[in-house]
């Protein structure tokens, strides 16, 4: 049986910086998912601690936080390199955390990865073309997990200069609330242009298995496109 | 009325009046003559804009009829009542701060709302800051100063409104307004939704000028299999017109 190559990925959503939110709790347990990541074929991780309410530690707290945590991988020797970043959770202050950098954007570049309300129907596109206003490229997080919006939603976010990022266990996963239906939609649709593991303590990491899918279903260009060739221009700024 | 569904979804949303390459912008010309032939006592220049429900074209429409309007000389504005979900300053790449919330609630000045569109004639008053309630901005004796403030100055006043099955702001919005312009998504609202919109306008006093359908699906649509053929042709003649032109630029 011919064995599909293995692509090379970069990870733009990931929960492993460890105590600053829900993801992981201990060194340990990061050590653990970064060994998933690089046995998943995965080069570049861009660590993306949540602020919202509930973690709301200063940006400086969170880059030291990263600094102590890059240096403990590197003297582990794992063939990695981290980046850090944020997901900003949209309220009504967004505007004012960005401008005021209360809130980090991925790798020191112009791209913001943001999450919307999963249920209270949000103004997505608003969202976008505002910070799109104040220079930035809105990268909607998981936006197959928010249960008002459609394909009408991506198509707008889009058309005012955003991006789309939808998780990997929502294409090879368990098809909760009719997440893999709406991916696939997004990928027929050419709207996806982020695959991202999301990744928390005790949860699976399916990048790999998702990549795979998606070189079988939709071809090997999209693949790497929406697993390496997109996350890599926000690396280089 | 029927404007061509829309081909690919990245033209939602999208002012298209101008562009010969765009059979649909022809449709919103076709709106503009017939809303110029309906005011032309000078009694219909406050239009409200209405549907039944969301996403059924309204703001693209709006928009796109005052640039159409703009084009022959009539000096208008486009203001967001859709205090909710404002979406007129995205269609003109503006900023909605410093708008109707500024003017009603802080006592801006009106010429300090009032933004220019890179449109001629196209002026646009946003929305502001957030409003919790709508009620109040529109019962208030500001809003009426606003809209006959907006009325002496320009050709039409356009307004851009919620759906009217989702929210009650036609009642109020209808004491100022001296027609309603009627939006129907084809093949998507559904009769019942219509009547019923057009029902709730009517008990509340306004005058329903006619309606639009937007979207429009030929494969859906039961009565009007030649619509196709003739967006076809039209499609052909602009697509000639603009060989013609290109061949003379060689």
């Amino acid at each position: 049986m011919k064995q599909q190559r293995i692509l090379p990925k970069i990870d733009v959503h990931t929960h492993i910086l460890p105590n600053v939110d829900d993801g992981s709790i201990s060194f340990a347990n990061s050590m653990c998912l970064l060994k998933d990541c690089v046995d998943n074929g995965v080069t570049d991780v861009i660590l993306t601690p949540h602020y919202r309410a509930k973690y709301r530690l200063d940006s400086q707290e969170i880059k030291d936080a990263f600094v102590k945590f890059s240096e403990q991988v590197k003297n582990e020797g794992l063939a990695i390199r981290l980046y850090l970043g944020q997901e900003i959770f949209a309220d009504r202050h967004v505007k004012e955390l960005v401008t005021s950098a209360k809130v980090l954007p991925l790798a020191d570049s112009k791209y913001l990865l943001v999450e919307f309300d999963f249920v209270s129907d949000t103004d997505i596109v608003e969202t976008v073309y505002e910070l799109k206003r104040l220079g930035y490229n809105v990268i909607v997080a998981h936006i197959e997990r928010y249960t008002y919006a459609d394909l009408n939603t991506a198509f707008a976010v889009k058309d005012a200069g955003g991006l789309i990022q939808v998780n990997s266990n929502a294409i090879v996963g368990k098809n909760r609330g009719g997440y893999k239906k709406k991916v696939k939609e997004l990928f027929k649709a050419g709207l996806v242009d982020f695959v991202a593991s999301d990744v928390h303590v005790g949860r699976e990491y399916t990048m790999e298995k998702a990549c795979q899918y998606v070189a079988k279903k939709f071809g090997e260009d999209v693949a790497l496109d929406v697993f390496y060739n997109n996350a890599k221009k926000i690396l280089e700024g | 009325m029927f404007f061509r569904k829309k081909a690919n979804a990245s033209d939602v949303g999208k002012i298209i009046v101008g562009d010969v390459t765009q059979v649909a912008a022809e449709g919103y010309d076709r709106l503009r003559d017939n809303i110029l032939f309906l005011n032309a006592d000078g009694n219909k220049k406050v239009i409200q804009v209405e549907s039944s429900v969301a996403s059924e074209g309204k703001t693209t429409t709006v928009c796109n009829l005052a640039v159409s309007l703009g084009l022959t000389g009539k000096k208008v504005v486009v203001v967001d009542l859709d205090f909710r979900r404002p979406k007129v300053h995205r269609e003109f790449n503006l900023d909605k701060d410093e708008g109707i919330a500024e003017y009603i609630l802080s006592g801006k000045d009106l010429s300090k709302i009032v933004k220019k569109s890179e449109y001629e004639n196209v002026d646009v008053v946003t929305r502001g800051a957030e409003i919790h309630n709508s009620s109040f901005v529109f019962i208030s004796e500001k809003f009426k100063a606003l809209i006959n403030a907006l009325k002496e100055k320009y050709d039409y006043v356009l307004l851009d409104c919620p759906p009217v099955l989702l929210v009650s702001d036609y009642i109020h919005i209808s004491k100022v307004s001296d027609g309603v312009l009627f939006i129907v998504a084809h093949a998507r609202t559904t009769k019942g939704q219509v009547l019923e919109a057009v029902k709730e306008l009517k008990k509340n006093g306004a005058n329903v000028l006619g309606a639009v359908f937007t979207m429009y699906d030929k494969k859906k649509s039961k009565y009007y299999r030649s619509g196709g053929t003739y967006t076809t042709s039209a499609s052909r003649y602009y697509k000639k017109n603009e060989t013609t032109e290109n061949s003379s630029e060689n």
